[in-house]
């Protein structure tokens, strides 16, 4: 039996552009006490194969903090995934890839993600939760790869702050409202992309999911036609659509393991062409 | 709709209910601003427009004000003083009921509640901070809900009807999800049934996306109110209203609540615990009017 590998540990810098550290041990979190640090706000971090999370806290000269939270994922995959949560603020080029906003850094680097937020906003404190963020980033060596699903994705129309990367049910709901039952037979082992399309004057959504098997996308579309799109009969056609109440387009496309989902459309062309689009042969074209 | 365990998004499209509203489908009857009736809840909103500077601290003396005006629109008595002796009876065991993750009540409300229900009448040793303390919950006679208006990202809103969730037996997580339907029978056990005198929502600054620890300031806002209702339904259907206006406003369309916020409807249709229905919700709004996000 393999040895479990012990969560990594950073450490934090005495002093940053004036902010000292108020206690350089800080907080530990694991798995089994993540809901005493965040409430249920801990399963969706589970969700992305949670090892370990530290705390700091930094005092600046006034009343205010800053305070660091450096996650720790499985891979860095579920580093990125995480952030991928959401993608708003600016990339300040800290990390592999960066939002920052109104005093609120979060990066992923390998398979760290971090949070890095002032009480409020101020030039200094702005200054020091970029140098705060420079220096834990530079503590994780080398940089993971981006998850190999996002490749699915076509490149025309697409919005790239929207791109969510994840595995289950409960982070498909927290992005998109399918259904209370899990009709995409999501998992652990099923990855996930979805995505906001832009083209013309058309919007959609697409959704790409990779299975184990072929198998394991079969039954999927099946379950998924019974619950949400019933008018549809499982069929050998690869790619079907349907119209639904509200005037939407829902089309789905079954490749070999992968599941492709376009929705949330006025157009069918638009739908059609997503599912098209998508790279679900071997290989796939980065996006 | 009762059973929300085969619940997909077409049903909401369907039915035209709360969950239509969270998924921006619509619904178009607005709460009225007639004064309530027998048949209709009220809804009190009292906004000032200085209750927050710009470091978002609490301004005491506004907020006081405010608190007054909430209770005399909530009572319809001519005294904020006599509103709480409406409410609470000196008699009474009073547990306040802030919340305290994510986006916590503001101290200062909770302070400004505690001292007029002293004013009232309450002795010092018969008021507590209850949240998280069941035990304690338990003993009281009255309660006073005082939540924040926040989203959540596993029960879609996480403000009055969830604001009891630590008072329930349960594994929190079983309130997850689709589950977040069942957040209404925790108002229904013994801790809380039929306790609540008042349901006072912060609304000075709502989270209107993101539910960490510590969840992005770009999605926070000073909206400046206070939210009141003795209807803990019709309060929780009115701030519903205000994040998702607040949702669109942001993203310039549509912006979906997920996962939907069943309790808001179970708590009505289910639970019993008052009305979802904007057509029999009287909201009285006063003060500042910029950036309401409701249509009265």
């Amino acid at each position: 039996m393999a040895a479990v590998e012990e969560p990594t540990r950073l450490s934090a810098p005495a002093e940053v552009d004036g902010w000292k550290v108020v206690s350089a041990k800080g907080l530990e979190v694991t798995p089994k006490t993540i809901f005493d640090y965040m409430n249920g706000a801990g399963e969706m971090y589970l969700a992305y194969e949670f090892r370990g999370l530290q705390v700091w806290t930094y005092g600046g000269n006034e009343d205010t903090t800053i305070t660091v939270e450096a996650f720790e994922m499985g891979a860095p995959e579920e580093a990125f995934g995480v952030l991928s949560r959401d993608f708003e603020g600016k990339d300040v080029k800290i990390g592999q890839r960066s939002a920052y906003v109104m005093g609120f850094l979060q990066f992923w680097q390998g398979r760290w993600y971090f949070r890095i937020l002032g009480d409020l906003e101020t030039a200094e404190s702005r200054r020091a939760v970029l140098a705060l963020g420079r220096a834990f980033a530079a503590q994780v060596p080398g940089e993971g790869k981006e998850p190999e699903i996002l490749a699915r994705l076509p490149s025309g129309g697409l919005v790239a702050k929207s791109v969510h990367y994840f595995h289950t049910q409960i982070c498909l709901n927290a992005f998109y409202f399918f259904a209370v039952e899990n009709l995409l037979q999501l998992t652990r082992q099923t990855n996930a992309v979805m995505a906001d399309y832009r083209l013309g004057s058309e919007s959609a959504k697409l959704l790409v999911i990779q299975y184990p098997k072929a198998s394991d996308a079969a039954k999927a579309r099946a379950t998924f036609l019974k619950g949400y799109l019933p008018e549809l009969p499982v069929s050998p056609d690869p790619i079907q659509i349907a119209q639904i109440e509200n005037g939407e387009w829902v089309g789905l496309r079954l490749e070999q393991q992968f599941l492709a989902l376009a929705f949330k459309s006025r157009s069918r062309d638009i739908c059609e062409r997503l599912l098209k689009a998508a790279n679900l042969k071997r290989g796939g074209k980065k996006p | 709709m009762s059973d929300y365990r085969h619940v997909t998004r077409r049903d909401f499209v369907r039915d035209g209910t709360l969950g239509a509203l969270a998924l921006g489908a619509g619904l178009t009857a607005a709460a009225s601003a007639a004064p309530g009736g027998r048949d209709k809840s009220l809804v009190a909103l009292v906004r000032d427009e200085k209750a927050l500077d710009a470091a978002n601290a609490v301004d005491k003396a506004i907020l006081k004000k405010m608190l007054d005006e909430t209770i005399k629109s909530v009572t319809g008595e001519s005294s904020a003083a006599a509103g709480w002796k409406k409410i609470i009876k000196p008699d009474d065991v009073v547990g306040l009921v802030p919340t305290t993750a994510v986006n916590p009540t503001h101290p200062e409300l909770v302070e400004a509640v505690r001292e007029a229900v002293l004013e009232a009448g309450v002795a010092a040793d018969r008021v507590q901070d209850v949240q998280r303390k069941k035990d304690l919950a338990a003993k009281c006679t009255a309660l006073v809900s005082m939540p924040a208006l926040k989203v959540h990202q596993l029960t879609g809103l996480g403000t009055v009807i969830k604001n009891y969730i630590m008072f329930s037996d349960n594994e929190r997580s079983s309130y997850h999800m689709e589950n977040n339907g069942n957040l209404g029978e925790v108002w229904n056990m013994p801790t809380a049934k039929g306790k609540t005198r008042l349901v006072l929502v912060d609304t000075l600054r709502p989270l209107f996306h993101g539910a960490e620890r510590r969840p992005s300031p770009q999605y926070f806002w000073n909206y400046n109110g206070l939210l009141a209702s003795t209807d803990p339904v019709a309060a929780e259907t009115i701030g519903l209203t205000i994040i998702m206006a607040k949702r669109k406003e942001f993203k310039g369309e549509t912006w979906e609540l997920t996962p939907p916020p069943f309790c808001v409807e179970a708590a009505d249709k289910k639970y019993k615990l008052g009305t979802s229905d904007p057509n029999k919700i009287a909201l009285k709004v006063s003060g500042w009017e910029k950036d309401l996000l409701l249509s009265t």
